[in-house]
Parts: C-alpha cells; sequence; structure tokens
C-alpha cells in the first residue's frame, strides 16, 4: 500500500528525532500512534481541510459545519496544530498548515482517499494478536471472509479502497514507466489492474499500444461507465474475470501490479500458472511489487516494507518476499525471474519469461 | 511522508501491544534467541511473529543478529515485566481498551462524551472496579508510570518541613514511597479505593516505611483525611471535568488548614502550537475519562474556586510539572 513519495520524505523513527528521546518517551509515542491515526481519519472524514481551503475560520465555524461538540473539536484542533496539519492565528481563527493540504481532496496528491480506506483496517488490526496466536488472516477473523470478498460484496468500501489504490497507480505510473520500456509491445494486460491507472498511463506514453484491463464484474462495471470519458476506449479492451480461474489470451506483456503480496504461495501459484497459460515464448511478465530486502534491521529502506508487510498479514493474508522467494514462487508457476529493474518509487519491476 | 507515517501509527500501536501481550520481550531477558524458538515457547505462529519482530526491529525495539536471532534494546526492554519503570501494562492497556475506544473516536467529537463509556457501556473507573484483569493492567500501567514521575518529583520538589504528606488518590503508594525514602522523618497518609489501597500496604512494608505512613480508604468525592501540612494530587485531576474536579479540590481544601500547601503533579499544556505529548494525552482523557490536561490559566481558574491561591510551577525532568498552590 505504498508507492512513490510514500515513504520517500524521511520519517523513520531516527528521522524525526524519536531516537534522541529517552527510550520511555519514545515508546510511549509509538505505543499511542493509534490516537494518531485516528485523528487523522476524523480530520479527514470530518473534511476539515476542505473547509479551510478558501481560508481561516473560528473553532465556532468549523463546529457548526461538521456539525460536532465545539469544546472537543477545539482539542483536537489544537492537536492536529502541533501535529503540523493546522495553524491557529492570533485570532483564533484556524488555517491550512503544508501538511494538511494533503487532506484537501481537489489537489492531484491527495491523500483523503486513503486515510479514508483506513476505517476497515483500524478495526482489522485491533485483532493483530489474534493472527499471532492463530497464524489466520484478521481480516477474515473480523468479518467472516477475505477482504476481496468483503469488498465485492461492500460497495461503499470497494468505492474507497479504489479511489486509495487508483491515486497510488497514478504514483506509480510515473515510476514504473520512466523505468521501463514499452514500446516494443503490442499489447499490454493488466491483471487486477482496478482502475486502469498504470494501463491508461501506459497507452498515453506509447501511440501504438493496446491493452486490455482485466479485474473482477464489479470493477470492470465502474470502469464501464469511466473508459469513454479518458479517450482510450479505441485500445483499451475491458475483460471482467477471475484470475484465479484464467486470465485473457492475447497480450504480449502481462502486468501483475501490487496483486502477488495480496496472497499467500498457494494463491500466487493458482494466478501465476493462469497467466503462465496466457503468456508466449515471446511474452513477458512483469510483477510489480516491493522487494523486501534479506537483512533486517532500524534502517530507512526497511521500515516501510515491513510495515506493509504486516498489513498483508492482518488485511489479506498476503505477504512482501524476497528476490529469492520470488524466484521460487515463480519457478513454481513455469516461469523464470530474467531480471529485477528497480524504479525510483519502493516498487520494482521483476521481468520473467515463460520457461519451456 | 510525515502524514502517511502517521496514519500508520495503529499498526505500529498494535504491533508493539503484541509483543507486550504474549510476553516475547520477558523470554529475551537471557539474551538473543530466533522468533522460531520464541513461537514455539510462546505458542503463537512463527510466521506472524518473525514479522512483527523484524517491523519492531526497524524501529529499535529489537536488534537482529547475522543468524537471525533477536535480542533487546533499551526500547525494547521497557517491554519486560517488572524492570524498572516498565512499561508493558502500559503497552498492554493502551492496545485493548484505549485502542477499541478511540476505534468510536468520531462519538466523542459529535458528543464530547468519552468514547470509551460508549464502547463499554459504564464510565471508566465503573469498569475497571468491575473487571479485575483490566483494572490489574490498568493499576500496573499506573504503577510504572508513577515509578518515572515520582523520582522526578522528588528530585524537583523540596518537601523539607512538612510533617505529613497526604497523597490523595495515591494508588499504591509509589510516589509517598519515593518521598518518605528522602525524608526520614516525615509521616504520611495513603488514600485511595478500598479495592486499590488493598495492595498498598505490603508494597509500603517492603521499602520499610509502612509504619509511617497511614493507609486510608475512602473515595474522594466524598472525603479526604485531615491531619496533613502538604497534600498531594498526582494524575488524578486530569481524569475528571472542571465540575468534578472542583468536587474534589473542595473536599481536599476543607480537610486543610489555612496556610497548607496543596501540590498538583499534572503536564501542563503550552498556550503555543509546539508539539507537546501533553495534547495528546489530553484527548487521551477526552475519550477514556472525560477529563482534560489544563493550561495554567486553566489550574489557576480551577484552584482559585476551590480557595486555593496557585503560587508556583516547578517543571520535572517527566512532562509532568508540579502545580504548587497555598490554601487561603
Amino acid at each position: 500500500m505504498s508507492t512513490a513519495k510514500s515513504f520517500s520524505e524521511p520519517a523513520t523513527p531516527a528521522q524525526t528525532g524519536m531516537a534522541e528521546l529517552p527510550p520511555q518517551f519514545a515508546l510511549a509515542r509509538m505505543m499511542t500512534g493509534y490516537a494518531v491515526s485516528q485523528l487523522i481519519h476524523i480530520a479527514a472524514q470530518l473534511g476539515l481541510a476542505d473547509l479551510l481551503k478558501h481560508g481561516p475560520q473560528s473553532i465556532n465555524e468549523l463546529a457548526n459545519s461538521t456539525k460536532t461538540h465545539q469544546d472537543s473539536l477545539n482539542r483536537v484542533m489544537r492537536c492536529l496544530v502541533a501535529f503540523g496539519l493546522f495553524k491557529e492565528k492570533e485570532s483564533g481563527q484556524f488555517e491550512l498548515a503544508a501538511l494538511g493540504q494533503y487532506l484537501r481532496t481537489d489537489v492531484p496528491d491527495s491523500l483523503t482517499a486513503m486515510t479514508l480506506c483506513s476505517e476497515e483496517s483500524y478495526l482489522v488490526w485491533g485483532h493483530l494478536l489474534h493472527s499471532v496466536k492463530t497464524g489466520e488472516t484478521a481480516f477474515n477473523h473480523v468479518f467472516g471472509m477475505h477482504r476481496y470478498q468483503y469488498l465485492e460484496q461492500h460497495p461503499e468500501a470497494a468505492a474507497r479502497f479504489n479511489a486509495a489504490m487508483a491515486q497510488l497507480s497514478s504514483e506509480l505510473a510515473a515510476a514504473v514507466l520512466s523505468a521501463y520500456d514499452f514500446s516494443r509491445f503490442k499489447t499490454a494486460v493488466d491483471i487486477g489492474g482496478g482502475q486502469g491507472g498504470l494501463l491508461l498511463a501506459m497507452l498515453r506514453a506509447n501511440p501504438t499500444l493496446r491493452a486490455i484491463l482485466f479485474d473482477t464484474s464489479s470493477v470492470i462495471g465502474v470502469m464501464e461507465e469511466q473508459l469513454e470519458g479518458t479517450g482510450f476506449a479505441e485500445r483499451c479492451k475491458l475483460v471482467a474475470g477471475d484470475f484465479f480461474e484464467s486470465v485473457p489470451d492475447g497480450g504480449d506483456v502481462y502486468l501483475l501490479s501490487h496483486v502477488i503480496h495480496n496472497w499467500d504461495d498457494d494463491h500466487c501459484i493458482r494466478i501465476l500458472k493462469n497467466c503462465r497459460k496466457a503468456v508466449g515464448p515471446e511474452g513477458r511478465l512483469l510483477l510489480i511489487e516491493m522487494i523486501m530486502p534479506t537483512e533486517s534491521g532500524a534502517s530507512f529502506s526497511t521500515y516501510p516494507l515491513v510495515m506493509t508487510d504486516l498489513q498483508m498479514l492482518v488485511m489479506t493474508g498476503g505477504r512482501e518476499r524476497t528476490e529469492s522467494e520470488f524466484g521460487t514462487l515463480l519457478a513454481a508457476a513455469g516461469f523464470n525471474l530474467e531480471r529485477i529493474v528497480p524504479t525510483h518509487a519502493l516498487e520494482s519491476l521483476i521481468e520473467c519469461i515463460a520457461l519451456v | 511522508m510525515a502524514l502517511r507515517q502517521m496514519l500508520t501509527g495503529c499498526w505500529l500501536a498494535q504491533s508493539i501491544y503484541v509483543i507486550a501481550k504474549i510476553g516475547a520481550a520477558d523470554l529475551l531477558s537471557g539474551g538473543p534467541q530466533s522468533s522460531e524458538d520464541l513461537s514455539k515457547a510462546l505458542r503463537v505462529d512463527a510466521n506472524a511473529l518473525y514479522r512483527i519482530m523484524r517491523t519492531l526491529t526497524s524501529y529499535g525495539l529489537f536488534e537482529e543478529d547475522d543468524k537471525h536471532r533477536f535480542g533487546l534494546t533499551p526500547l525494547g526492554t521497557l517491554l519486560q515485566t517488572g524492570v524498572p519503570g516498565s512499561m508493558r501494562a502500559m503497552a498492554i492497556w493502551n492496545g485493548e481498551a484505549a485502542y477499541r475506544a478511540w476505534g468510536a473516536v468520531q462519538h466523542t467529537i459529535e458528543t464530547g462524551q468519552p468514547a470509551l463509556g460508549h464502547v463499554l457501556g459504564m464510565k471508566m473507573f465503573d469498569y475497571l472496579a468491575q473487571n479485575h484483569e483490566t483494572g490489574r493492567v490498568f493499576d500496573e500501567a499506573m504503577t510504572g508510570l508513577s515509578v518515572q514521575v515520582s523520582q522526578a518529583v522528588v528530585a524537583a520538589y523540596d518537601f523539607s518541613g512538612f510533617k505529613t504528606i497526604v497523597d490523595v488518590a495515591g494508588g499504591q503508594g509509589v510516589l509517598v514511597a519515593a518521598i518518605l525514602q528522602a525524608y526520614p522523618e516525615m509521616g504520611a497518609i495513603l488514600c485511595d479505593m478500598p479495592s486499590v489501597v488493598e495492595g498498598s500496604r505490603k508494597q509500603l512494608e517492603a521499602v520499610g516505611i509502612a509504619g509511617r505512613c497511614e493507609v486510608v480508604a475512602g473515595d474522594f468525592f466524598e472525603f479526604v483525611p485531615k491531619g496533613g501540612d502538604c497534600y498531594i494530587l498526582s494524575s488524578v485531576i486530569h481524569d475528571w471535568d472542571d465540575e468534578q474536579s472542583l468536587r474534589i479540590l473542595r473536599q481536599c481544601r476543607s480537610a486543610m488548614d489555612q496556610g497548607c500547601r496543596l501540590l498538583l503533579v499534572e503536564c501542563l499544556i503550552p498556550d503555543s502550537p509546539e508539539p507537546v505529548f501533553s495534547k495528546l494525552l489530553d484527548l487521551q482523557m477526552l475519550v477514556m475519562t472525560g477529563g482534560r490536561e489544563r493550561t495554567e490559566h486553566q489550574f489557576k481558574d480551577l484552584l482559585a474556586a476551590a480557595k486555593f491561591r496557585l503560587t508556583n510551577i516547578i517543571p520535572t525532568a517527566v512532562p509532568e510539572c508540579i502545580v504548587e498552590a497555598l490554601a487561603v
């Protein structure tokens, strides 16, 4: 769940000055981090940043527009000021600060969608202990089904999730396009391609390329309404289906972007084997994933990965993998891991060809 | 980026909670171990445990050696049971009751009422009295905290000249013990709810001050013992709203003679926008108890309404300050 800029501005414990705190204060801060994430969530849900985008407002105005308890909101605002989301003026009015801009819904790098997407995730993370005790995915324990099944059945949650993923894939697309040359391909197939962010960016950058977007029927249903407006309807075919059953034929490059990390090894092999049936001898399969380093430690490079890995543990039952883990998985499905192409985002492209 | 880091705060908090809850740090006191061995001893899922420990290694709680064995850092050591200033119980308290309450924070912001009460169906202190396991975790968490605070208070404030200290809602007597140990001539009265003071006598005996410290059970809304010349309320007032705080302060005042001292040990909220922890603690109080952290000005008004005059504010080595007041 993290890409391009996600963690590129330094914010490791060491870099935020936490390392210099006495250990008990540093630990107190970390163990109360749930309060911080809930406050950011509330700020997004109340739309505070949008309310302040045209200028400062008093607490009275903010409480009225958000229908909240004024004294409580005031104390929340005081804390959000301390976090750097808002500023308080001499007059007592609040205005947007640099961090708060990311919670506006009308800016290109808005984090609102991702913030609102955390609603189920907060609840699920409260059951991490269950995952550790039993090995069962916490999401399945809480909701009684896999996350993707849940999203199929809950359109509002799916809309929040898709919006967050669309934001991520538009950030990721730029990184992928500048790292890898797609001009030699005729037809790209994006398996589990969601709202098509990556695929449409590829079509934009490669005028002769054609594309097939493959995802579940609910996602494709939404895309059918949207694709007309993009101007790529001619070159992009939409196909609904289930990648555990089969994937569309006819491509010479197949993409699995942030798909494999959502699943355990058995499920991954099923997906990859279905891809293997569709990928021809000259074709390529590209996985777009973060690659877990083998060494661990308190380093800037590992911590977003290990965190996302835990998000997969509780939410989907998937995992982030090392290069050799990818290699094993691919071999089991009849692919050879040819090379790894790093991007300027945290994700790399894992280029694979079909084993004969 | 900073905002994304903040958004994942609940992930990190729950990871720390799980390690505290299963007691992983205790097993590492003898030296580094592999997560595989740990998971067998703790009967937990090896794969999940490894991934959590790998994550907390990134945050400086553990060190992983080249044989994939995890050892404790100074941060991780604080999650052990019984070490000085242990934060294990605090981590469990945060990961369970407080985490659940914050899931309903929207209720608090809409109504001004503590989310914890909304989630549990009763007020926090009633819940703690009725649920012994949670009550024990809370008491342990507060005791762990008061070890740090007590040392800082004794170092920062000159208690010489007082004959008898009264620690109102003094819990297990950690602060009283620290003061009496530093002042061998001094006597003290420790009072708290009956269920809380039960365990305190043994503690006072263990540090050899039971002979100088009287233990009184009572509810501070109804009664505060007479006979002291210095009354202390340490991290008490912040649990209550202004009206309830005033009732407590008035009970103290009516037990005190004019000229006696009252010391509140509390975090102060500065008027400036700086990122101090007390601002987050203030919201913890809002969500959990309906209490609040206060500014100097707010303390001054509250004290004046109960016939006290704020005379001094003394910072300590911990976030808490000593708010000194005189009975007038």
